[in-house]
């Protein structure tokens, strides 16, 4: 299990859809993940420089046959990341568990 | 959202992931239906070919091997899976641990049922034979792929996440 711990890139719901989309992959097309995470182009592709910078994601560019493709993947730095921040949210979740099981037990005992 | 999610919004974010996962896995229903119709032919002129031209045993062989090797190549190489219409690979830890073994155990029955039927029909030739059987099990398999491609994937992608989730609530509550 992964060190428990947010990563502030990911805190952002449209970053983390695009990241949870790459890790279930090897690799994906630009334009799967565009239609995928519902964005257009330039949004999609302003948020792949962002979670570039620190080596979450890699990109490759080609062709087939005449027509340019880019590919996307998530990096081991990205996937480490990412099991970070789910290990951390579950720990957020339980965590709320916990302290709602404890309201109810000292709501459920009988004044003293 | 803000720097440290509330349980309610950590709830979300963890099904968001399950749903993306699941996304990416439904993206083995997208291919192409002229694929489909590519293996029924195949596999078509495959069985035909044994009727037909008995004597071409090795070189038949040879060539459905090698088709077979060359697309399990290409779908792991980016360039060749876009030619063949798919616009992602699938990582293993996306795939349910249950499919995989599923998956292998249904190749080794398939394998073993086939080494029995050989080893049947074999010894029973001249009381079993069946006219162009080859050409009717080719037509066979071919109309089921052709006909049921796309819902045999579409099968195939729902078992393969079955109770597997990479963001992990069990229940889908928070």
């Amino acid at each position: 299990m992964a060190a428990a711990e947010l990563s502030p890139l990911l805190v952002d719901p449209t970053r983390l859809s695009i990241v949870s989309l790459l890790a279930a992959t090897e690799w994906a097309e630009f334009g799967l993940v565009r239609e995928s995470v519902g964005m257009s182009d330039s949004a999609l592709s302003k948020q792949v420089t962002t979670l570039s910078k620190p080596g979450y994601i890699e990109v490759r560019k080609g062709y087939v046959g005449k027509r340019p493709r880019t590919w996307l993947s998530l990096s081991d730095t990205g996937r480490s990341a990412l099991q970070a921040h789910i290990a951390a949210l579950h720990q957020i979740v339980e965590q709320a568990r916990q302290t709602g099981q404890a309201r109810r037990v000292d709501t459920d005992e009988p004044a003293t | 959202m803000a720097s440290q999610p509330t349980p309610q919004e950590a709830a979300e974010a963890l099904r968001n992931i399950d749903q993306r996962a699941e996304q990416a896995r439904g993206s083995l229903r997208n291919a192409p239906r002229w694929l489909d119709w590519l293996a029924g032919a195949v596999i078509f002129l495959y069985c035909t070919s044994i009727d037909f031209f008995p004597g071409s045993a090795v070189w038949r062989s040879w060539i459905f091997a090698a088709l077979a090797v060359g697309y399990a190549i290409a779908l792991r190489t980016r360039r060749g899976s876009a030619l063949l219409g798919q616009s992602a690979r699938i990582h293993r830890q996306a795939v349910s641990p249950r499919f995989v073994l599923i998956a292998r155990l249904t190749l080794a029955a398939v394998v073993a049922a086939s080494v029995v039927a050989v080893a049947l029909l074999g010894s029973a030739h001249t009381s079993m034979y069946v006219p162009y059987l080859s050409t009717i099990l080719g037509a066979v398999l071919a109309t089921a792929l052709i006909g049921f491609g796309t819902r045999l994937r579409a099968g195939l992608a729902t078992l393969a996440g079955s109770g597997h989730r990479m963001g992990g609530l069990p229940d889908g509550r928070s």
